[in-house]
């Protein structure tokens, strides 16, 4: 368990150039921080948190190592979060994704990258990710937030509770698979990009994508292996990124996720108490209302 | 096993770096430490073969790792170790647990240990021995 200070003196260490050992301890802090015990000021320079999802195998992780090398050319800081399943067994987590951004980070001192298992949270993220985030966000230290999430199907969408923009990776030929994940991950989706373009069926799949999300959709076609079509990739997410600028887009858009990631603590403040009372022998509906009762005064005292 | 929970009161999963440096391909021993230490409740980056002391130590610094296993079959090993040492008590991460592993002549154990390696696994170790020295002696993060 872990102090507010803790986190801002590491924090703060790190901006006094102690390097990135500073931040990533702050990070771990969070990471082993339930979200109700980190709070975190807004930043005040936002930075843009893409969330990078889509089925397991589409190629994020090679594509991801790329975005880093196009970013990184443009002059741009880049964090990356890799996400990567626990074990549901063991709690414990081979981490992978490192192993396919190596190459990208030579020689690259402000490139930071961390892996993060999921640690028996749902939905393709770790439960700490949007707090991680928010840390590299108000460090200061970042133009681009690159989240990576565990591969994922059609209800994984916890990543739009949290990133400013989604782009969802796939590949030609999944035919029903395309299908499959509209109703789930297309919807949150902001733009799709078509990876390992070079395979056959690549441009029936971006046809079929245009006329079910319509010709407004951004549709992309990349060979991550390549490094084909990242630049156009960062060009359209800096023209979002601009747009949602203008106004109160981003304000809004924020106020927005803020509420539902409100709504996923709440559920975790609650399970974390609901998993103590247990001792009664009580009927079903006044079970509920004994834990929801029981939360609240946990909650505020 | 160390697991973590929403409420917080099991130890956190100990953080480990598996990484392979320099000209040496052969994988299969690295890759079955990282699973066994997985199954044993750690979360473990595998950065993979053909690494250098400074990705190996930029891996280390950016997780956040509490444990970094090398896993060498070059006969390289006392030049990364060193290396290694060197740059890890530059960073102020001399806590770091160090073990190097793989094919590891007995004479050069001590020698290792005097660089700064905290534990030196040679042929025949059990993947047990590993994960109980870990659980003993890794620090907390």
């Amino acid at each position: 368990m872990y102090g507010q200070t803790d986190i801002e003196a590491l924090l703060a260490e790190y901006r006094e150039g102690k390097g990135w050992g500073a931040l990533a301890r702050a990070i771990t802090r969070v990471e082993n921080s339930p979200p109700w015990q980190v709070e975190l000021p807004t930043p005040t320079e936002p930075v843009q948190v893409v969330g990078i999802t889509g089925p397991p195998g589409a190629g994020k992780s090679t594509l991801t190592g790329r975005m880093i090398d196009v970013y990184a050319n443009a002059g741009a800081r880049v964090a990356v979060l890799a996400i990567d399943p626990s074990s549901p067994i063991s709690g414990g987590a081979v981490l992978g994704d490192r192993l396919r951004m190596e190459t990208h980070l030579m020689g690259r001192e402000d490139v930071f990258v961390r892996s993060l298992a999921s640690r028996g949270s749902h939905g393709a993220i770790a439960g700490a990710t949007r707090n991680v985030a928010r840390l590299l966000e108000l460090s200061g230290a970042f133009d681009v937030i690159l989240i990576e999430t565990v591969g994922a199907g059609q209800t994984e969408v916890a990543i739009a509770e949290l990133a400013d923009t989604i782009a969802l990776v796939t590949v030609p030929g999944l035919g029903d698979a395309v299908q499959a994940i509209k109703a789930g991950l297309m919807e949150v989706a902001d733009m799709v990009v078509v990876n390992m373009a070079d395979r056959p069926g690549a441009r029936e799949t971006v046809r079929h994508l245009r006329l079910s999300m319509g010709r407004e959709f951004f549709v992309t076609t990349t060979i991550a292996t390549e490094g084909v079509g990242v630049p156009e990739l960062r060009e359209a997410l800096e023209e979002r990124w601009d747009r949602l600028r203008e106004g109160d887009g981003l304000t809004r858009l924020r106020a927005r996720k803020r509420a539902r990631e409100a709504a996923l603590v709440a559920e975790a403040w609650v399970r974390s108490c609901a998993d103590e009372i247990t001792e009664e022998n009580l009927d079903l509906n006044s079970a509920v209302k004994r834990i929801l009762e029981e939360a609240a005064r946990r909650w505020t005292t | 096993m160390t697991s973590s929970t929403a409420d917080g009161t099991k130890a956190p999963p100990i953080k480990v770096i598996v990484a392979k440096p320099g000209l040496d391909g052969h994988d299969r021993g690295a890759k079955v430490v990282a699973r066994a230490l997985r199954d044993a409740g750690m979360e473990v980056v595998y950065t993979g073969i053909y690494q250098t002391p400074d990705s190996i130590l930029r891996a280390v610094i950016q997780e956040d790792a509490a444990v970094l296993g090398l896993s060498s079959l070059s006969g390289a090993h006392m030049e990364y170790a060193k290396d290694l040492c060197k740059l890890l008590a530059e960073n102020d991460r001399t806590d770091v647990l160090f073990l190097v592993g793989g094919t590891i002549p007995e004479e050069d154990g001590e020698e290792l240990k005097q660089v700064g390696v905290t534990e030196v696994f040679g042929p025949g170790t059990r993947t047990e021995d590993i994960i109980n020295f870990i659980v003993e002696n890794a620090p907390e993060r």
